[in-house]
């Protein structure tokens, strides 16, 4: 069972920037960057990054709702998964993918209050 | 002491050579009388008497040292400065009596400018003969026990000062130090040292036993802890008079400020406490928020796939069902159940052929079909999750919160957030308001540095508290442990010894000085209370008048046996009870200590002057110095007193030669022929 995953480099400064902004901690803006992720059509599993970023913690993460994230990664991609698809490969090309997503999402916000506010009145069609 | 002559040489004021003859005693009068406006030099004049006297002395050094200099330093005549005259002096006369003797001295001190610092030499004769320095040590130290300058101040009377020192804390310390010195009851404390110092000294000491020198050290010791509890409670007096200032003070400014329509403190305050709890309420929003971000949101964002995982959750469970069942019925058992039914009935098709196995293939595809999961494709159907029974559990929980999620919840918090950031905006804004204007920020300030001092005294006490109880536990424990060592000590005691005589002549010493202290105190409130009821108008006069032995309390009872209080006699009476007090004093005591009376009719009305012109003045002492302007003194109180006047001098400071110009006759005085 893995417990480490590494961001790509990208992620790292969009993480950074957004903690600055909003002052949320990276790991509460990387899960909502996958659930964007999880929103998009195309497959995820062509999907390719580097490992030169942020390095987290499994349990910090995903914490209690990790078989949460398992179930809804699997359901998006209509399979079952093991545990090591899942942790980290999976859990990380969604990370990667949807941390461009929130960063669009929060630029097109503005503030921090638009940015909450919007992401908790989301609805699907949102999704640009 | 009569002072009989005085010479200032460019001191202070006085330009070049002043002279002063106040002559012996005469038939006239006992009244030197020394008139001039403000600033003539009188102040100065004084001064110079008792720096006269007492050099380093008058400055509390035993000494000449660097402060003493440089206080003589600034005192040297600008003039004779600026005319490059580089020396000063003063030069005394007076007369002692000393046991029945007169003893004629002439003190003499002169500062010279040695390259570039003063020194100083002093010259002191008595009846003819200059002391050597072993002789000026000695006189010194005569002077020290015989006239302290502590007791010349005590006599030296200013009718401005006078209510604020009788209404002082430190007044009946201050009369009682005096009463020791003019009685000589000093002299037994003395007494008592040298015992001790005796007891300490090395050969004496070795020649007592352990206990007899433990005993020696504690009573040593109780000395010091007595004087450390006296002055604890000395400072802790001082500060709460400080605190009841500052206290009184912060009352003033706050009314101040409220009356500048500032807010005032507990306006303030209850401001700062909504402040407070906004932005509490505040913190904990924007927490909650932080944790619905981090827990709810990610699965509100992907509440399609939640519902779909759901729905395939319910899917996989009815497939895995349907298995079951069709497992369960499998191949053998429909037959089975057939043939053993075969006894009761006959299975024939539409055209009465025996039809069993057709019947049961048909029956099995058709109750399979029943049993199908709705809306599933079974071919196409695959497993995603196979979650375990808590799994599923808590993914339905998870799902019920995305459902129950209201994105308004999120909204409403974030509007409260901006109220209460408006709220707390217009609370500062209120109290900066308040703070608006220069004045105000100024009061504010003093009110902030007030309550800094008020804390810090408030600590001050505090601790200075701790250590005297300390130091009174401490005490307590010395004095038991006396006790005990002194039953010890009485045990072993052989008669004769050293230690045992020292003991007996302290009990005797201290037993005497009570018994003095309260035969000398008689006589002065006897004194006191017929010169007082002479001086006041009839009905005011006072029935007793008690001085406590230990603590000097003084009590005063009127006409009607109640308590008079020195803080409500009026200031004319408080000049009259001390003048009565000084003058019963001297009287008792029979020492002559020069009495001076500076602004004397400062807040008298003209029965009390009189008054004292006519029964005071004439019996108050042997030599009195009556400090004077113009207007106090006028023509009319000046005719009064002229009968009972030694000297009169009238000082004139002239700004054409910078000189002080002393006349020989006081204002009203046409010049003798």
């Amino acid at each position: 069972m893995q417990f480490r995953l590494k961001t790509s480099k990208d992620t790292m400064e969009i993480l950074k920037q957004m903690q600055i902004n909003t002052n949320l901690t990276p790991n509460i803006l990387a899960r909502l960057a996958i659930s964007f992720s999880l929103l998009l059509e195309e497959p995820i599993e062509k999907f390719e990054s580097d490992t030169n970023g942020l390095e987290f913690n499994r349990n910090t993460l995903t914490g209690s709702y990790d078989f949460a994230y398992k179930a809804i990664i699997a359901q998006q991609l209509g399979r079952g998964i093991t545990d090591e698809e899942y942790f980290p490969t999976l859990l990380k090309k969604h990370l990667d993918r949807g941390a461009k997503l929130l960063e669009n999402e929060y630029k097109y916000a503005g503030n921090y209050e638009k940015f909450i506010r919007g992401l908790a009145n989301f609805e699907m069609e949102m999704i640009r | 002491m009569r002072i009989n002559k005085l010479i200032i040489n460019n001191f202070g004021i006085y330009y070049g050579r002043n002279e002063f003859l106040f002559g012996e005693k005469n038939e006239r009068g006992n009244i030197i009388l020394i008139g001039g406006e403000n600033g003539a030099g009188k102040t100065t004049f004084l001064s110079a008497i008792k720096l006269a006297i007492y050099g380093p002395l008058f400055l509390g050094y035993k000494s000449v040292n660097n402060k003493y200099m440089e206080y003589i330093k600034d005192k040297i005549n600008i003039y004779s400065l600026a005319e490059g005259i580089k020396e000063a002096s003063i030069e005394v006369e007076f007369t002692i009596r000393n046991q029945g003797e007169k003893e004629n001295y002439k003190i003499h001190r002169e500062w010279k400018l040695n390259k570039d610092s003063f020194k100083e030499y002093v010259h002191i004769q008595k009846n003819d003969n200059i002391f050597n320095e072993k002789e000026t040590e000695e006189f010194y130290n005569f002077l020290r026990r015989y006239l302290p300058p502590s007791l010349f101040d005590f006599f030296f009377f200013d009718g401005e000062k006078v209510q604020q020192y009788v209404l002082d804390s430190r007044f009946e310390l201050n009369v009682k130090e005096a009463f020791m010195t003019l009685f000589n009851l000093d002299l037994f404390d003395i007494l008592r040292e040298d015992l001790f110092k005796y007891l300490k000294q090395e050969n004496v000491f070795s020649s007592l036993t352990d206990e007899q020198k433990q005993y020696t050290q504690i009573e040593h010791d109780l000395r010091n802890q007595e004087s450390v509890i006296h002055r604890l409670e000395t400072r802790i007096a001082e500060l709460k008079e400080k605190l009841k200032d500052t206290q009184v003070r912060i009352q003033e400014l706050e009314r101040e400020f409220s009356n500048h329509g500032g807010m005032i403190a507990r306006e303030r305050e209850e401001l700062n406490n909504k402040i407070f709890l906004m932005e509490q309420e505040k913190r904990q929003i924007s927490e909650k928020i932080k944790e619905v971000t981090a827990s709810l949101l990610p699965f509100v964002i992907t509440r399609k796939i939640v519902q779909q995982t759901i729905t395939q959750l319910e899917n996989e469970e009815r497939v895995q069902k349907y298995e079951m069942l069709k497992n369960e019925l499998g191949q053998e058992n429909l037959p089975y159940l057939v043939k053993s039914l075969s006894y009761k009935f006959h299975i024939t098709d539409k055209d009465g052929n025996e039809a069993s196995s057709t019947f049961i293939n048909e029956m099995s595809n058709r109750l399979l079909n029943l049993l199908k999961p709705v809306g599933i494709d079974m071919d196409q159907f695959r497993i995603i999750h196979g979650m375990t029974r808590e799994q599923k559990h808590a993914m339905h929980e998870l799902f019920k919160s995305v459902r129950q999620f209201s994105g308004k919840d999120i909204d409403h918090y974030f509007l409260r957030m901006e109220h209460l950031t408006h709220e707390i905006y217009n609370a500062k804004k209120q109290i900066e308001h308040s703070l608006k204007d220069n004045a105000l920020k100024e009061i504010v300030n003093k009110l902030n540095e007030e309550h800094r001092l008020h804390e810090q005294t408030k600590f001050e006490i505090e601790s200075n508290e701790i250590k005297l109880s300390e130091a009174k536990k401490f005490y307590h424990e010395l004095v038991t442990q006396k006790e005990r060592i002194a039953k010890r000590v009485y045990k072993a005691q052989k008669d004769g010894n050293i230690f045992e005589l020292c003991q007996k002549l302290n009990i005797v010493l201290t037993k005497y000085q009570e018994i003095q202290i309260n035969k000398y105190l008689g006589t002065v409130e006897t004194y006191f209370l017929q010169m007082f009821n002479s001086l006041m108008r009839k009905g005011q006069f006072l029935n007793s008048f008690k001085i406590d032995p230990y603590t000097f309390q003084m009590t005063m009872l009127n006409h009607t046996n109640s308590q008079v209080f020195k803080h409500s006699l009026s200031a004319g009476e408080t000049q009259i009870f001390f003048l009565s007090l000084l003058w019963a004093l001297l009287k008792a005591s029979k020492q002559q200590v020069p009495l001076v009376l500076d602004t004397l009719f400062g807040r008298l009305d003209r029965t009390h002057k009189e008054n004292l012109i006519d029964k005071y003045l004439p019996i108050a002492g042997e030599q009195i110095i009556i400090l004077s302007t113009n207007t106090e003194i006028d023509e009319y109180y000046y005719e009064k007193i002229k009968p009972h006047i030694q000297q009169e001098f009238l000082l004139r400071f002239n700004r054409e030669t910078n000189r002080i110009e002393i006349n020989q006759n006081y204002f009203f005085q046409k010049v003798r022929n």
